[in-house]
């Protein structure tokens, strides 16, 4: 299992496009993925979940992957994150 | 007295008493399912996200292009729908509590929303609108048995109803509504535009109209401005009946000066035609009196189910068409004009870096000849009903037009074997939209049976000018010289050939522009629906001689000179 915090840094948090973004990434991988935010934990592959953290700018999330591909999964979805998911 | 106010989706005012079309079709099952029933609840479940999806898309297919934010709002939901892990949630739910399905659906999605409400952000009224719409849409799907509860309509009755969509208006139809009020709906979709076909005062987004409003309450619908009056006033009531005459005097005009020849003031004849993108805009007035439909775009059929549909489904939509209006005018079908922008992941095409100067129009068709093919097929299945002609798009050279050409004989040929009429003497003309066709006219000659002008392409390809950049509005105009050259080039190209020039497109629609173009030799304009009435009455207004020496006098005139002098002249 590893666990990561990441800040929001794109200017409009997470809605919907890096949202769907994140769970499609996160569904080519075995490895379950959690996402924290405060006292909420959502699974990572899920659209709606991701929706329901409401996370905006400066937020802090922490990421929990676990299982055999976690290495991989870890690495791409901060990748997203650092990306701003392409955007602003 | 009350007054509620919405957004108008089709002008008019009555008054009239209320039928509220109450739905019960939201109201979940309560009570548990047995055990032998989950696999058909889980069944039904799953289908009812597949429509859920497809309802999704034929809205998108029928938003106008420009509707960038319904547009993504559509997309999110989309997304949300084809979440996997709130569809195993909720066959869990189905599977372990034995809930019904749509109770499985509330009960999920309430969870997810009851912890939104935990955030006090401003934005996130938008996210929990978004969750239970896709509630919403789910468990209507699942309850569609319920649907034939409309049929109970009320007739003659200003119509209340939560939301609209199109397959329900036509029920609605039936009943001789008075006027539509709706609590949602958006004012690009594909609704509003059969909502405006029913020529009956139409509002959307008016919230909790079914609430507020109900059975029997009388009520004055004003759609011009997107107002309900209920329990009215004396004085509101007599100046309703003011403004209802005016209004009835208003329509009278239109329709006589619609029926009137359309002729100029020294009794030559022009062809008006109009332009359209949905086989119901056919309804409007307009359309009916006019002389053929111009354009009718053919892009919403791929849109439809985000795929090309086939020759045998394309012929029902183009005899629908041809039924649709007075027997023998022409219908110009342009073929799709789609490019590798939106297509991108389905044909497995390189991200364009400028879509606009790309694989789009009769270069994807070229490329994707199949797609081609089942679309002529299609037309020339509907050719022997009706006068039906074809325009291909974005042409740039002769080969393309021998290319496309040779397409359509081999469809011809292969529809002979099989014994399909057609009509073999189809005319296929081109969009003259790109300037190296407007130069090449004339050696087209041979090829085109007409040529029709798209001036919106066209002169953004003559001056480089992207249309929806905001930063060039003041440059991209359909008055530059060189834009005007390049017509001029056309109308000759066309007389020396005798080959018909048409012009569809915003300049058509534009009545100084028609104006000048009249003056300029061209006679024939498809222009878009609401501004033909305007177009017709400028057709009349002058004779030729006179617009001839006007622009013969203004040749040389700059863009912004000829905007003014023209905006002047018809003023």
């Amino acid at each position: 299992m590893i666990k990561k915090v990441v800040t929001l840094t794109n200017k409009l948090g997470i809605h919907v496009r890096p949202a769907s973004l994140i769970s499609k990434t996160a569904s080519k991988y075995r490895s379950s993925f959690i996402i924290r935010k405060d006292d909420m934990e959502i699974n990572g592959k899920s659209v709606m979940g991701i929706m329901m953290l409401g996370a905006g700018q400066g937020t802090e999330l922490e990421l929990v992957f676990d299982g055999v591909d976690e290495d991989e999964l870890m690495e791409e979805i901060v990748e997203l994150f650092k990306d701003k998911f392409g955007e602003e | 007295m009350e007054k509620l106010k919405g957004s108008s989706v089709a002008s008019g005012i009555i008054a009239g008493k209320v039928t509220v079309v109450k739905s019960n079709i939201y109201q979940v099952t309560q009570g548990r399912i047995d055990n032998n029933e989950i696999d058909e609840q889980i069944q039904q479940f799953q289908d009812s996200i597949k429509h859920a999806i497809k309802e999704v898309d034929l809205m998108l297919s029928y938003l106008e292009t420009h509707a960038k934010n319904e547009r993504e709002i559509l997309i999110s939901h989309k997304e949300m729908l084809k979440d996997e892990v709130f569809i195993e949630e909720v066959i869990t739910l189905i599977q372990e509590k034995l809930f019904p399905a749509d109770l499985a659906v509330q009960k999920y999605i309430d969870s997810l929303v009851n912890r939104l409400n935990n955030l006090d952000d401003e934005f996130l009224v938008q996210r929990k609108e978004d969750f239970e719409d896709i509630k919403t849409r789910i468990i209507r799907n699942l309850h569609q048995k319920d649907i034939q509860h409309y049929d109970k309509i009320k007739h003659e009755r200003v119509v209340v109803i939560s939301e609209i969509i199109p397959s329900l208006l036509l029920t609605i139809k039936n009943t001789d509504p008075l006027a539509l009020i709706a609590e949602t709906g958006s004012m690009h979709s594909h609704s509003a535009i059969i909502a405006k076909s029913l020529g009956i005062p139409v509002i959307f987004n008016i919230h909790h109209a079914t609430k507020t409003l109900h059975e029997n309450d009388f009520v004055i619908v004003n759609g011009d401005k997107g107002e309900v009056i209920k329990d009215p006033t004396p004085e509101q009531l007599e100046k309703y009946k003011e403004i209802r005459k005016e209004q009835q005097k208003k329509l009278k005009e239109k329709i006589s000066l619609l029926k009137q020849p359309i002729i100029t003031k020294d009794r030559v004849p022009v062809e008006l035609m109009g332009n359209i993108e949905f086989p119901e805009e056919c309804d409007a007035d307009e359309i009916q009196y006019a002389d053929g439909i111009g354009l009718f775009r053919t892009e919403f059929l791929y849109f439809l189910d985000n795929t090309f549909p086939s020759a045998e489904k394309q012929a029902v939509v183009y005899k629908k068409v041809i039924s649709s209006i007075p027997e023998g005018k022409p219908i110009y079908v342009r073929v799709f004009d789609v490019g590798g922008d939106k297509l991108q992941r389905e044909f497995g095409l390189h991200k364009e870096k400028n879509p606009n100067l790309g694989c789009r129009g009769i270069r994807f068709l070229l490329k994707y000849k199949e797609i081609f093919r089942q679309q002529i097929r299609g037309i020339l299945m509907a050719s022997s009903l009706g006068n039906i002609k074809i325009i291909l798009p974005m042409i740039s050279s002769r080969e393309e037009i021998i290319r496309s050409r040779k397409i359509i004989q081999d469809e011809m040929r292969s529809l002979e074997e099989e014994n399909i009429p057609f009509n073999k003497n189809i005319s296929v003309g081109i969009m003259v939209e790109i300037p190296s066709s407007a130069l090449l006219a004339h050696e087209f000659a041979d090829v085109v049976d007409f040529f029709s002008i798209g001036t919106n392409d066209l002169t953004q390809y003559v001056l480089a000018a992207d249309r929806n950049n905001e930063a060039l509005s003041d440059d991209y105009t359909y008055f530059h010289p060189a834009v005007r050259s390049l017509i001029e080039m056309v109308i000759r190209a066309g007389s020396a050939d005798n080959i018909e020039v048409k012009m569809c497109g915003e300049m058509a629609s534009d009545p100084a522009a028609v104006a000048l173009l009249l003056g300029m030799g061209l006679r024939s304009f498809s222009a878009n629906i609401n501004k033909m009435v305007e177009v017709k009455k400028i057709i009349q207004s002058y004779t030729i001689p006179e617009l001839e020496e006007l622009y013969q006098k203004h040749r040389k005139a700059s863009q912004e000179e000829m905007r003014n002098i023209y905006g002047e002249f018809i003023a």
